[in-house]
C-alpha cells in the first residue's frame, strides 16, 4: 500500500522532520525551555538535543534491521500481529493527539496575531481541509512542498529573531548555568520529548531508499532543530530577560511584533505569521499523514485515503475539546511532551524484541 | 407569397415555422434511411472486393515464398476494378478533388495506366514533367520496356518503371488500397497499371504552406528569428538544421480517423531516455479519435492531467528552443498543420524561461529570470495582498499611506474585493477583446478602453485610484510571463487566492498558497515531477532561476534521465587560467595557449 507513495530522499526527510520540529518554536515551547532553565534556557535546548539524539539511536538501529519498512510493518514483523499492532496504534494515537493540539495551538496563535475576529473553528476547519488535501496527495507531494516552502519557513523562523538582535543584551544570559546543573540536565531530559515528532520518519520508513538516508535525515534534523531552538531561546532571553521570557505564551510572536528597522520595516508580524502558517501546515500535514498511514498499516487496510475524512473530523473534534488556550498549554506540557519520550522509546522496545527474536539483520542495512 | 398567404400564416395558431422551412431534424423526422443504407452497402461492397482480392493475392503468393506473401496486397490485376474501388472510396463523382488521368505508356504494345492525385495538394509541375512526360513520351526510347503479353496478361515490370521511367526522388510501391488512399490524401501521386497488383507512389506533395516567418509569441531581441510553420516537415528541417547529428531521429506517427494527421516525433538516440520515448509513442498510439489538428489538441490527449491548471507539456514556436530541449534529452512532437512543437516532459521552471536567457550573458539572463519570477508573484499575489492588507491587516501599512488609501476609498460605495473583481473582470474583457478584434484597431481599442474605463470608473467613484494601480500592475506583470498557457493558469489561480484573502486575510492567502504548492508538487509531466529540479532537488539544479555561465553548465538536467549526462567537458575554457586550474587533470602551464 504505502510503497505506492514513492520515495523520499535524505534531503526531503531532513526538511520534513526539521520543519515538523521547528514549527513548534512558534508556539509556547521556547517559554517551556526558559521556564526549565532560566537564563540557561538555550543550554537546556542543547542538552535536550543531546538526549534526543541518544534516544533516537535505537530507532536508527531498528530501521537498519528493516530497511524499506515503515512503523506498522516493522511492528508486525518484530512483535507479531498483536503486540506489534498495539505499539503502532499507541504511536498513531500519540501522533493523533499531537496533531489535534497543534491545530488548536496554531489556531489560537493565528487568532491572536492576524485574524482576531474569526471564530477558531473556522480556522481549524479551513486548515484541516488543506491538511486533508496534503494527505490525499501523499508523502511525495508533501515532501516536495516542504522543500519548496523551506526557504520561506527559514526566513519566517530566523528573520524575526535576527531583526530583534539590536535590542539583545548578552548580560541577560548570566548566570550561565541558570538554575544550576541538575535542572539543566533534568530539564534537558524531560524536554527531549520535544523531538518526539521525529518518529514520523519511522512511520515513513517505507519511503526511504536506504537506512543511511533515514539515519542521516533523522539525526541531522534533530541536531539542527536543537541548534535553532537554542539560538531562538538565547535571543529571547537576551531581549526580554529570563523572568519575562518565561511568561510569554507566544514569545516568537512578541519578537516579531517588536521589529522596528526604520519607518517602513515595522509591524511585520502579519507577514511573518503567514510564513509560520507554511511551517504549521507542513507540520500538521506530516504528523496527520504519519498517523493515518500508521493506522492504516495497523488495521491492515489496503488504502489509507478512506481514513482521511474520519481522522480529520476526529482531529477537529479533539482540537475543540480544550476549554481555552491555557488548557491546551498545560496538556501539552504535562502530558504530550513527556509521553513523547516514551514514543521515542517504544521503537527501542521493538529493537530489543527484534534482537531477542533475531528478526531482521545487518545484512539488509545500507 | 400573396397577401392572403401572409395573413393566413400570421393567423395560424399551431406552427411557429412553416412546414416548408428547412430543418435538420428538430421536428422529429426520421433520418434518410435509404441513403444511409445505400452508402453502407457501397462501403461494404468495396471492402468485400478488397478482402476477396487480398485473399486471392495471398493464395497466389503462397508458392512464391515469404517475400511475396509480405507484398501481397488487396489491389486487383484489373485496372478498371482498382479505379472503381478508388472512386467508391473517394465518393466520386460527388467529390471533385481526386483527379484521375488515364494514360497509355509508350511501350510496345502500349500499356494502360492511371495517374491519380489530389487537386491542390500536389505539385502539378512535378506531375507533368516527372510522371506524365516520361511515361507518355519518353518511355518508348527505352527498348527494355516492352510489354510482352502472354495469355492476355502483361508482364510489364513495375520495377523497370520505378527504376528507369520515373525520375521522382521518392517513389515507393503500394500494395493496399488504403495505403494508396492515405498517400494520395497527403499529396502524393499514385499510378495504377493494367495487369499489376502494385501501385506506385510518387512524392509530389506541395500543400499550401506559408513561408518561414518570425515568432509571434516568443519574440527575442537576440537569437534566431525564424519560427515554425504549418508544415511539419519544414519544422523538422528547421530543427535538423541546428542538430547536425545522425543520431537525431524523426519517427512518423499518424492520428485521427478522419484527419489522419502526421505526428513527427523527434528525439536524439543516445541522449533521450528510451522509456520516455516509448511512453510518448504509447500515449500517441492510444489516441483513437476522429481529428487531431493541433499540438494543443494532442497535448490534451497525452498529458498526465488534462484538467490541470498548468500545461503538461511545453509548446514552442521556436526551432532553436526545440533543438536545445532535444539536446537535453526531451522528446518533441510536431503535428502537421500546427506551427508549434510539443516538448515532453515539461517542468514548472521551464515555463518561465525563454530562449533569450541563454543568448544573453549570464548576469543579464539571470536578471531577466528574476524579473519574470517577480512578475509571476505580482500577478498571482498582488490583488490578494492588497485585499488582505486593506481588509484585515491595516497595521502593516505605514500611516500616511493608509490615510491616503482610506481617503481614496472613502467615497467608493463597494467593498474592496468587489471593486477588484469588477476591475479584474473588465481587464480580462479588454484583453480578450483586444485579441479578437482586427489587429489594426486592436491595440488602439484596448488602450482607449483601458484609459477611458479606468478614468471613468474612478470619476464615477465606483473604484479607487489605488485599485486601478493594483489591477494595472498585476495585469502588466501577467504579460511578462513568457508562456501563454501558464499565463492562463496563473490568472485562474489568482482568483482562488483572492477568495482566500478576502475571507481570511493572510491566513486564507497562506492556505491558498500552501494548497497551490501542494497541487504543483503532486503534478507530473510524463513521469517527471512538475517542480523538478527544485523539488525533488537534483544535484545540478542551478539552471532554474539563476542562469549560470555557459561554461559551468556541464551536465544535462537529470530529471529527464538522459542516457548521456554530460554535455560539455569539465573545463571548456582551457586557456583561462582561473577555470583551467579547477581541472585537476590539467597542470598549470599546459593549456592550449601556454
Amino acid at each position: 500500500m504505502n510503497r505506492e507513495e514513492g520515495h523520499i530522499s535524505l534531503r526531503q526527510g531532513f526538511v520534513l522532520a526539521y520543519t515538523v520540529m521547528v514549527a513548534k518554536l512558534f508556539l509556547q515551547y521556547p517559554e517551556f525551555l526558559v521556564d526549565v532553565g532560566g537564563p540557561a534556557g538555550w543550554l537546556v535546548a542543547l542538552v535536550m538535543t543531546g538526549f534526543a539524539l541518544l534516544l533516537f539511536l535505537p530507532v536508527v538501529a531498528l530501521v537498519r534491521r528493516f530497511p524499506g519498512d515503515g512503523l506498522a510493518a516493522i511492528g508486525e514483523r518484530v512483535a507479531g500481529p498483536v503486540l506489534g499492532t498495539l505499539i503502532t496504534l499507541v504511536i498513531s494515537a500519540w501522533l493523533f493527539v499531537d496533531t489535534a493540539f497543534t491545530v488548536r495551538g496554531f489556531s489560537e496563535t493565528f487568532l491572536i496575531a492576524i485574524v482576531p475576529a474569526t471564530p477558531p473553528t473556522v480556522l481549524m476547519i479551513v486548515g484541516m481541509l488543506g491538511v486533508a488535501y496534503a494527505s490525499y496527495q501523499g508523502l511525495e507531494a508533501m515532501a516536495r512542498t516542504a522543500q519548496v516552502l523551506f526557504p520561506l519557513i527559514l526566513v519566517g523562523t530566523l528573520v524575526g529573531v535576527i531583526m530583534d538582535l539590536p535590542r539583545a543584551d548578552p548580560s541577560r544570559l548570566f548566570p550561565i548555568l541558570g538554575h544550576g546543573l541538575p535542572s539543566l540536565v533534568g530539564g534537558g531530559f524531560i524536554m527531549s520529548g520535544m523531538a518526539g515528532e521525529v518518529i514520523i520518519l519511522l512511520a515513513f520508513g517505507y519511503a526511504f531508499r536506504d537506512a543511511k538516508a533515514f539515519r542521516s535525515s533523522a539525526l541531522l534534523s534533530i541536531l539542527l532543530f536543537g541548534l535553532t531552538a537554542s539560538f531562538i531561546v538565547a535571543v529571547l532571553i537576551m531581549t526580554f530577560g529570563a523572568p519575562d521570557a518565561a511568561q510569554q505564551p507566544f514569545p516568537m510572536y512578541r519578537l516579531a511584533r517588536m521589529i522596528y528597522l526604520g519607518r517602513f520595516v515595522q509591524r511585520m508580524e502579519s507577514i511573518i505569521v503567514m510564513l509560520w502558517f507554511f511551517a504549521a501546515a507542513v507540520r500538521v500535514s506530516v504528523t496527520f499523514h504519519a498517523c493515518v498511514v500508521s493506522l492504516a498499516g495497523a488495521l491492515r487496510l489496503p488504502y489509507y485515503r478512506p481514513l482521511i475524512p474520519v481522522i480529520v473530523v476526529l482531529v477537529i473534534s479533539l482540537a475543540m475539546a480544550p476549554e481555552d488556550l491555557i488548557a491546551v498549554l498545560r496538556t501539552d506540557r504535562d502530558w504530550i511532551r513527556p509521553l513523547g519520550i516514551g514514543i521515542i522509546l517504544l521503537p527501542a522496545l521493538l529493537l530489543v524484541i527484534a534482537m531477542v527474536r533475531k528478526k531482521g539483520g545487518q545484512t539488509h542495512a545500507a | 407569397m400573396t397577401l392572403w398567404q401572409s395573413f393566413k400564416r400570421l393567423m395560424d395558431p399551431s406552427p411557429t415555422t412553416l412546414n416548408q422551412t428547412f430543418s435538420l431534424g428538430d421536428r422529429g423526422e426520421q433520418p434518410v434511411v435509404e441513403q444511409r443504407s445505400a452508402e453502407r452497402l457501397a462501403d461494404a461492397q468495396t471492402s468485400a472486393e478488397g478482402v476477396i482480392s487480398h485473399i486471392d493475392n495471398l493464395l497466389n503468393a503462397v508458392p512464391e515464398g515469404t517475400k511475396a506473401l509480405e507484398e501481397a496486397g488487396d489491389l486487383a490485376a484489373s485496372l478498371d476494378q482498382n479505379i472503381e474501388r478508388l472512386k467508391t472510396l473517394f465518393r466520386m463523382p460527388a467529390n471533385k478533388d481526386l483527379i484521375i488521368r488515364e494514360v497509355q505508356i509508350a511501350s510496345q504494345p502500349p500499356t494502360r495506366a492511371v495517374v491519380c492525385f489530389m487537386e491542390g495538394l500536389s505539385d502539378k509541375m512535378v506531375i507533368n514533367t516527372h510522371i506524365l512526360q516520361p511515361l507518355m513520351l519518353l518511355s518508348h526510347l527505352d527498348h527494355h520496356v516492352d510489354g510482352k503479353g502472354e495469355a492476355g496478361e502483361t508482364t510489364f515490370t513495375i520495377d523497370t518503371v520505378l527504376q528507369r521511367m520515373l525520375p521522382g526522388n521518392q517513389v515507393t510501391k503500394k500494395y493496399l488500397m488504403d495505403d494508396a488512399a492515405e498517400v494520395l490524401l497527403a499529396g502524393d501521386t499514385v499510378i495504377f497499371f493494367e495487369g499489376a497488383r502494385i501501385a506506385l507512389d510518387v512524392d509530389t506533395k506541395a500543400p499550401p504552406v506559408r513561408s518561414v516567418g518570425r515568432p509571434q509569441n516568443e519574440r527575442t531581441i537576440q537569437g534566431s528569428q525564424d519560427a515554425f510553420v504549418e508544415a511539419w516537415r519544414v519544422n523538422v528541417a528547421l530543427v535538423r538544421r541546428r542538430l547536425k547529428d545522425p543520431r537525431v531521429i524523426t519517427e512518423i506517427l499518424s492520428v485521427g480517423t478522419i484527419s489522419r494527421n502526421y505526428i513527427g516525433l523527434m528525439y536524439i538516440d543516445g541522449i533521450a531516455s528510451p522509456k520516455l520515448v516509448a511512453e510518448v509513442k504509447r500515449r500517441i498510439d492510444a489516441i483513437k479519435v476522429d481529428i487531431v489538428n493541433d499540438t494543443g489538441v494532442l497535448e490534451q490527449y497525452i498529458e498526465d492531467s488534462p484538467a490541470a491548471f498548468l500545461p503538461g507539456a511545453l509548446t514552442t514556436e521556436r526551432p532553436d528552443r526545440t533543438a536545445a530541449y532535444l539536446s537535453e534529452g526531451h522528446v518533441a512532437a510536431f503535428v502537421d498543420t500546427s506551427p508549434y512543437a510539443l516538448i515532453c516532459p515539461v517542468t514548472f521552471w521551464s515555463l518561465l524561461q525563454t530562449a533569450e536567457d541563454y543568448y544573453l550573458r549570464a548576469p543579464y539572463g539571470t536578471m531577466l529570470r528574476y524579473i519574470r519570477m517577480g512578475a509571476l508573484l505580482i500577478t498571482l499575489m498582488m490583488p490578494s495582498l492588497y485585499i488582505a492588507l486593506v481588509n484585515y491587516h491595516h497595521e502593516m501599512i505605514p500611516t500616511e499611506l493608509m490615510l491616503f488609501i482610506a481617503s481614496a476609498r472613502e467615497q467608493v460605495p463597494m467593498p474592496a474585493v468587489a471593486e477588484l473583481l469588477l476591475m479584474d473582470t473588465i481587464f480580462e474583457l479588454i484583453r480578450e477583446a483586444g485579441t479578437r478584434i482586427p489587429s489594426v484597431v486592436g491595440p488602439t481599442i484596448g488602450l482607449v478602453a483601458s484609459l477611458i474605463l479606468g478614468q471613468a470608473a474612478v470619476e464615477a467613484r465606483i473604484v479607487s485610484p489605488v485599485l486601478i494601480l493594483i489591477v494595472a500592475v498585476s495585469g502588466l506583470a501577467s504579460f511578462a510571463i513568457p508562456n501563454y498557457l501558464i499565463g492562463f493558469g496563473v490568472r485562474l489561480l489568482r482568483f482562488a487566492l483572492l477568495l482566500g484573502a478576502a475571507t481570511l486575510g493572510f491566513y486564507g492567502l497562506g492556505a491558498g498558497l500552501f494548497v497551490m504548492v501542494l497541487y504543483l508538487a503532486g503534478m507530473r509531466s510524463f513521469g517527471v515531477p512538475y517542480l523538478s529540479p527544485v523539488a525533488p532537488f537534483r544535484g545540478n539544479a542551478r539552471d532554474v532561476l539563476h542562469r549560470p555561465p555557459m561554461f559551468q553548465m556541464e551536465k544535462r538536467p537529470t530529471y529527464t534521465h538522459p542516457l548521456d549526462n554530460r554535455r560539455q567537458r569539465e573545463v571548456v575554457r582551457k586557456w583561462d587560467p582561473i577555470t583551467r586550474t579547477a581541472d585537476k587533470g590539467d597542470e598549470p602551464g599546459k593549456g592550449d595557449n601556454s
